[in-house]
Formats: structure tokens, C-alpha cells, sequence
């Protein structure tokens, strides 16, 4: 059950962290921010049954919002070399965004990017792989390969002779074609399915770039990068 | 809890090493790191901090970072400490064990014979 005020506590907790954090550049606050959320969301988790004392147990063992900001602003200084080189922007995960882009366009080279970046869950990769497979490079090569060889619901017309026991040629002709209900029944079900199979990529990238909006982060592909600047 | 500021000091050089010891072996989450410090008395007197510590390690490239599901909940950031990070934890090891040797022989005779 939740607490009666928990999600007062909680935002107002998340506020006092966020004003003094500050001074930072906002997508580091946010950052934090997040992680502190998260951490508040697995500690209310383990309990059974929470209620407001609980949850101010959690907010007090975090401590001072000026405290975290007081670490926070510490480890600026510290990598205040590199941050400064480093624009705050967009710039940052490039190449996820390269690769979303690639699967749209280019989908082997963004399926690649995809796996190399550490910005998603091994299931937003598997999804961002296989819907479609290919992506649109698949749709376009393979697409025409299965309508053709799954073609079989087509239509045609037949006819054909035999000799009946007289003597006399008796000639049959016909259509196989389905009643024309169903027929238009298929027609829209499989422009149901291009039309899917076309958006999917569209969906699959916008899907991949909302993940990874929510936790775009300076830092995490520079540690993948393991560029060492500071030892012991 | 008069002697707090002086854990607080003495903490703040180890804690660092104290975690990239958690990050050695196998890769943990934010919460799971706390609680495994809050469990050991005077480790992490603010449970927030540890966040700034970890991010802190990434930029440095002492840990890194991957997501993954996690049953029911929404997925966790989980750190690993690279292999800068045990060369560094490694060196930290053999300057402790002397550095605490020299503390714990100043303590016991009041200095060097």
C-alpha cells in the first residue's frame, strides 16, 4: 500500500536536491536526480507495507540534499579538465543516435552501433534488431521474396477437356478464385500488414530514442570508451 | 555520534576503493552498493552521496555501466569496475595494508622503536 503522502515527500525531497544542484549542468542534475529517484523507488519496493515514517527513514538515510550536491560538485572539480572540453549538448550520445538512424537507413551498421552502445537494456537491442529484421533494408530485399513465394492465395482461371465415354471432347473451364468477400477480406488484411511492416522501423527507432532520452548521459560511454585520466 | 566527523574524515579517502572492492568480482546496482555499505557500520552515513561516488568512477573509467532488466521493476543502471579500475583498486591494497601496519604501530607503542 502507499503511504499517504508519499509522493509529497518524495517531490519535495526531489525538489530540495534539484535546487541545490544547481549550479550543474542539466543533464548531470538530471542525472543524479534519477538516481536518486530510482534508489527511493527500490527502497519503498522491499517494504511490505509503507507508510509516511517509512518513507521519511528513506529520505533521511539519504541525507542532506546539500550534502550529495556538496560530493556532486566535488567530483566537478576533480574532472573539470575534461568537462570543459566536452560541450554540454546533444553531442554526447551520438553515436546512439547514429544508430538509430543507421537502422532506419543502413540497418547492418546500425545493428552494430546498437550492440556496441551500453545506453540499452539487452531487450531494447533485441527489439531494436529483430522489428523488423532488417529494418527496411530487410522490408525491401525479402518483402518481394515472401509476397512472390507466399503467393499462393492468388487466383486464376483453369480449364481443361476430357474425352467422355462417347467419344465427344467435353471442355470445363472455371475460376478458383475465392467468393469476393473474402477476397476483399484479404486485400485488407494484407495492406494491414505492409502498412505495419513499413512503420514498424519508425516505431522501433522511436521507441529506442525515448529509452534512451530517459537516461541520455554524459558519462557512461566515455567510461565504455575507458579512457583512463585518473588512477589511484 | 561525537566521533562522526572523524569517521566522515577517514572514510573519505577509502570509500572509493571500499567500492571498486564491491565492483570487482561481478557488477552491482546504485541500491545494491548502499545497502551492502549501509550494512557495515560507519561506511555511508548519507546513503545520496554514494551516487556523486559512482558517477564520479565512470567519468574516471574505473567502472562502467550497463542496463538491464530487472524482474517486475523498471530496468537498473548496473557498474563493473574496468580493468583501470582493479589496477587502481589493486595498487590501493598494498598502500593500505602498510599505511594501516604504520597506524596500528604508532597506536600500539607510541612510535617507531
Amino acid at each position: 500500500m502507499t503511504a499517504p503522502h508519499a509522493d509529497q515527500i518524495i517531490a519535495g525531497y526531489l525538489a530540495r536536491l534539484e535546487a541545490a544542484l544547481a549550479p550543474l549542468p542539466s543533464s548531470r542534475r538530471q542525472e543524479l536526480i534519477d538516481d536518486v529517484r530510482s534508489h527511493i523507488a527500490e527502497a519503498r519496493g522491499a517494504l511490505a507495507d509503507e507508510t509516511d515514517a517509512d518513507l521519511l527513514t528513506i529520505i533521511e538515510r539519504l541525507g542532506e540534499p546539500s550534502e550529495t550536491a556538496a560530493e556532486e560538485m566535488a567530483g566537478t572539480r576533480a574532472a573539470s579538465s575534461t568537462a570543459t572540453t566536452v560541450p554540454s549538448g546533444g553531442r554526447q550520445n551520438l553515436l546512439e543516435i547514429l544508430a538509430i538512424v543507421l537502422l532506419l537507413v543502413f540497418w547492418p551498421a546500425g545493428v552494430v552501433l546498437l550492440w556496441i552502445s551500453d545506453l540499452w537494456t539487452t531487450r531494447e537491442k533485441l527489439i531494436g534488431t529483430l522489428v523488423p529484421p532488417g529494418g527496411y533494408l530487410g522490408i525491401f530485399f525479402f518483402g518481394p521474396v515472401l509476397l512472390l513465394t507466399g503467393g499462393g492465395f492468388g487466383c486464376g482461371s483453369w480449364s481443361g477437356s476430357t474425352t467422355g465415354p462417347d467419344g465427344q471432347t467435353v471442355t470445363t473451364s472455371g475460376t478458383n478464385c475465392p467468393p469476393g468477400v473474402v477476397m476483399a477480406l484479404f486485400g485488407v488484411l494484407g495492406a494491414i500488414v505492409v502498412v505495419a511492416v513499413l512503420v514498424s522501423p519508425i516505431f522501433t527507432a522511436v521507441y529506442l530514442g525515448r529509452r534512451l532520452k530517459r537516461r541520455s548521459r554524459i558519462d557512461s560511454r566515455r567510461g565504455a570508451e575507458s579512457q583512463p585520466r585518473l588512477v589511484g | 555520534m561525537a566521533a562522526e566527523p572523524l569517521v566522515t574524515q577517514m572514510r573519505k579517502g577509502v570509500l572509493d576503493y571500499c567500492v571498486l572492492a564491491l565492483l570487482h568480482d561481478r557488477s552491482r546496482y546504485g541500491f545494491e552498493i548502499v545497502q551492502t555499505l549501509a550494512a557495515i557500520d560507519g561506511m555511508l552515513t548519507s546513503e545520496g552521496t554514494i551516487y556523486p561516488l559512482l558517477g564520479r568512477l565512470r567519468r574516471d573509467g574505473l567502472v562502467q555501466t550497463e542496463w538491464k532488466e530487472s524482474s517486475g521493476g523498471p530496468p537498473r543502471r548496473y557498474y563493473r569496475a574496468t580493468s583501470d579500475g582493479r589496477r587502481a583498486l589493486r595498487a590501493f591494497r598494498e598502500e593500505w595494508s602498510t599505511f594501516r601496519a604504520g597506524v596500528d604501530r604508532i597506536l600500539a607503542s607510541g612510535g617507531p622503536a
